[in-house]
């Protein structure tokens, strides 16, 4: 090879030379400057991470460092004094860099090393990007930076081509590519929005499908033209447009909603959201711009508000017609049914004829009253109106109860009863007079219904594994097939008994099941074709109220409450008799006081008045009037004004007792009953019945 | 109008609009052996008719046109300190009837109603007012 000593140099040498020179003093200081050069030198020579290849002139290759034979596969014995890199790059890329070379610089190129050396042998610095090919004949996408090497008199000696691999940028840059074409796809196929991008003026740089279906213009009518385009005139007219997009660019981003026009002149109801685009520097670059038709949408909210308006206003009605309904027939069948009764008492009697056909008015009118007030309360349940009272029923006595009502009617017809013995006692947690009207409603279906001389048996067991109670009511009548069963709860669906002359309304399970369900119970049936049917329901069991065994020796403050002039009367208005026995149990201990009691609020104001009682005793939910009705009666009666009234109940939520309180109880206790604040209760009360007495006309 | 039905014992005054709840009641009470009975369908009347004839109990409707039997109680309110008189409500509106008694009527009875269950409720209402217009005499068992 002719040319320059080829600088390949190793860095022993190199400190050999430098340790030659260091026995001067002075020399050291440059020594140490040439050590540290050569390090450098020798540490960029020696990257793994760059190939570093140096040429002479002619651009044969001098030098091949470690990151060259690594990322090319040549040893550096390979190509040294051998080849040119232009014969190690892309032969395509080499001449059509050349080509290209040749038009920019104005001069002929040939392809080979030329193309690759000559702007940096003109002084001109040349970073390019090409192929390598290996030695295994893969290729690489390489970064390679081009440098020339003079000599003192700056003549060129040679060139060092420094080169990087560019695969991984290569694909990270394919890959963004690859991102940014799907995006812009993507954006492009969105039909439901319109996503437009504005350049910082306002002007349409981008246009997507949506936009098109949404204003109407297609890509190229749009592109360049100023957004303004899309706004009424008025908003055009009052600068809007322009006040939208500094909003955007001051904060950012800017919602809209407002009237936006559509190619054809048209207008839809949009929202518009942009959105201010930055490039690192905070440079405006321009404008994301999406737009929303919310005609639609709008359309939508609008018919399903007001069909929500119509349902629940529907409703209301309904509850009120039912309501209004209900009282106004009242008043005419209280004319048909109150001279009928005079007819059948008149005197003379009527004819055996004419007394046949009063009967008959009578019981269709009472049946239509009967109809009526089903109505209206399944209107009640099913507008949550109704109050329910829960605390422990003992069922034996509520069954005897039952037994007793339905037995006449059981009796007309022949049917046999059977209730269980009252050896076992079942208490459930439940409202007393809607279990009542739940089981008379189950009964008087299951004699209604069942054959001539047939039979209706009533049993009671416990469900350990639900913790409830469940009561059957089994008929011998001619039982329903499955798919009757499933309408036996549908309201005025009476089967087809209709037409069989029997009377009802259809509505009673209905209220039965919403009762049992408001009640925290289930109800269901069973039925065998030409056997019977076996209604149930399940309530959920509770302890048996637990009476105090045997009467205890008074306490001293009991004691000191004794009136000693003689007995003081408690009157107690109470429907459910395990309370009523609790209660008696508790004055039993009590010498000075007896104890009076009445089922309903009505006979409880009946015996009010007539016996004048120190203290009464009131359960809220009573069958017929309430406590709180029967309280307001006997404050307003001049003889019962002043007698205390305590409230006992077992609605506890504190809604009720302020509403007990309002209503002028006395106190208001609430069940289970807390046997010492009872006695204090009614301590206390004694005590104001006795200051007031001499008040008293 | 009103028309006088005669005789000595209890007066009671009906008032209702409707002229067949009139004569049921006027029949029933009569046949229940109440004999100083009197009706009039146009509440306005039931003040002067009272401080008239007073009257020991009215049966009063609450639905009526001309005065609704709450105005009508309202008036009674006011001369019944000097003039007692019993007041049983009669309704087909059970809300109505409760709040009835907030103003002064002392009973209720829904519409329709068994007649005998009239005559009794009349009957114990009676009663008590009579308790009332005696001396006090606390019922107290020795």
């Amino acid at each position: 090879m002719t040319g320059p000593a080829p600088l390949r140099a190793p860095p022993a040498k190199r400190s050999k030379q430098a340790g030659k020179a260091a026995t001067s003093a002075v020399e050291a200081g440059r020594r140490k400057a040439l050590l540290k050069t050569g390090a450098l030198q020798n540490a960029i020579l020696n990257s793994a991470n760059f190939s570093s290849i140096a040429t002479d002139e002619k651009g044969v290759i001098q030098l091949f460092n470690v990151g060259a034979e690594r990322m090319l596969g040549y040893s550096a014995a390979d190509v040294v004094d051998r080849i040119t890199p232009a014969e190690i790059s892309d032969p395509q890329e080499v001449i059509a860099r050349a080509a290209a070379l040749s038009v920019e610089l104005g001069t002929t190129i040939t392809p080979g090393f030329d193309a690759l050396a000559f702007k940096a042998s003109r002084g001109i610095e040349d970073i390019y990007e090409l192929t390598y090919i290996r030695k295994d004949g893969t290729r690489f996408p390489a970064i390679v930076s081009v440098t020339a090497l003079r000599d003192d008199e700056l003549a060129v000696i040679g060139y060092l081509l420094i080169g990087t691999d560019n695969s991984a940028r290569r694909h990270a840059e394919e890959k963004l590519r690859w991102t940014e074409e799907s995006f812009r796809l993507m954006v492009e196929s969105v039909s439901d929005y319109a996503i437009v991008m504005l350049d910082p003026q306002g002007h349409v740089v981008s246009w997507n499908t949506g936009a098109q279906r949404i204003k109407g213009f297609h890509t190229d009518e749009i592109l360049g033209r100023h957004f303004a385009t899309f706004y009424p005139a008025a908003d055009v007219g009052e600068g809007k447009p322009q006040r939208d997009l500094q909003q955007a660019a001051v904060d950012g981003r800017y919602e809209d909603e407002g009237w936006r026009m559509r190619k054809d002149g048209s207008m839809f109801w949009a929202n518009i959201v942009f959105t201010a685009i930055r490039d690192q520097a905070g440079n405006l670059r321009g404008f994301a711009k999406l737009t929303r038709d919310l005609t639609e949408r709008n359309k939508v909210e609008a018919i399903l508000t007001d069909a929500t308006a119509a349902a629940e206003k529907a409703n209301l009605a309904k509850s009120d017609f039912l309501s209004s309904m209900s009282h106004e027939l009242r008043s005419p069948l209280n004319a048909i049914l109150g001279f009928a009764q005079l007819l059948e008492s008149d005197s003379p009697p009527p004819t055996p004829v004419q007394g046949e056909s009063i009967i008959q008015i009578l019981n269709a009118g009472w049946y239509l009253l009967e109809l009526i007030n089903e109505i209206l309360d399944l209107a009640t349940i099913e507008s949550g109106k109704l109050s329910m009272s829960l605390e422990p029923v003992t069922l034996n006595e509520l069954l005897l109860e039952c037994h007793s009502m339905i037995e006449p009617l059981a009796q007309r017809r022949g049917i046999h009863m059977s209730f269980p013995r009252s050896d076992a006692p079942f208490c459930v947690n439940a409202d007393r007079t809607r279990i009542k009207q739940v089981l008379i409603n189950l009964l008087s279906n299951a004699v209604k219904y069942n054959r001539a001389g047939g039979r209706v048996s009533v049993d009671c067991s416990a469900n350990t594994a639900s913790g409830r109670v469940r009561i059957t009511v089994t008929d011998t009548g001619a039982g329903l097939p499955p798919e009757k069963l499933v309408q036996l709860f549908q309201p005025f669906n009476r089967l087809g008994q209709e037409f069989n002359g029997e009377e009802g309304t259809g509505i009673g399970l209905v209220v039965s099941k919403r009762l049992v369900e408001l009640m925290d119970g289930v109800i269901g049936v069973e039925s065998t074709v030409g056997e019977g049917s076996v209604f149930w329901f399940e309530l959920p069991s509770s302890a048996p109220l637990e009476l105090p065994a045997a009467v205890e020796p008074l306490t001293a403050a009991d004691a000191a409450a004794e009136n000693p002039e003689g007995l003081r009367t408690l009157l107690y208005v109470e429907d459910n008799p395990a309370n009523l026995q609790l209660i008696e149990r508790l004055i039993g201990r009590r010498k000075d006081v007896r104890l009076l009691s009445a089922v309903d609020g009505n006979r409880g104001v009946e015996l009010a008045r007539t016996c004048l009682p120190d203290v009464i005793l009131m359960d809220i939910n009573l069958p017929g009037i309430s406590g709180i009705e029967a309280l307001k009666i006997l404050r307003g009666d001049r003889t019962t004004a002043h007698i205390p009234v305590v409230a006992l109940s077992a609605n506890a939520m504190p809604r009720d007792i302020q509403k007990g309180m309002e209503a002028g109880f006395f106190r208001y206790l609430t069940k289970p009953i807390k046997v010492s604040d009872f006695m204090d209760a009614l301590n206390v009360a004694l005590a104001y019945a006795e200051e007031n007495h001499g008040l008293q006309p | 109008m009103a028309s006088n039905l005669e005789t000595a014992g209890p007066k009671i005054l009906i008032v209702d609009d409707q002229k067949a709840n009139v004569r049921l009641l006027e029949h029933t009470l009569r046949r229940g052996g109440f004999t100083d009975v009197m009706a009039t369908t146009d509440p306005r009347e039931v003040t002067p008719l009272h401080l008239q004839h007073r009257y020991d109990l009215i049966l009063l409707d609450l639905q009526m046109p001309q005065l609704s039997g709450f105005e009508v109680m309202q008036q009674l309110q006011e001369i019944r300190a000097a003039h007692p008189v019993a007041i049983l409500v009669l309704s087909a509106d059970s809300a109505q009837s409760t709040a009835a008694l907030k103003e002064g009527a002392d009973s209720f009875m829904g519409k329709p109603f068994r007649l005998t269950d009239v005559v009794e409720r009349v009957q114990s209402m009676l009663n008590s007012a009579a308790h009332k217009g005696a001396e006090p005499a606390p019922l107290r068992a020795q």
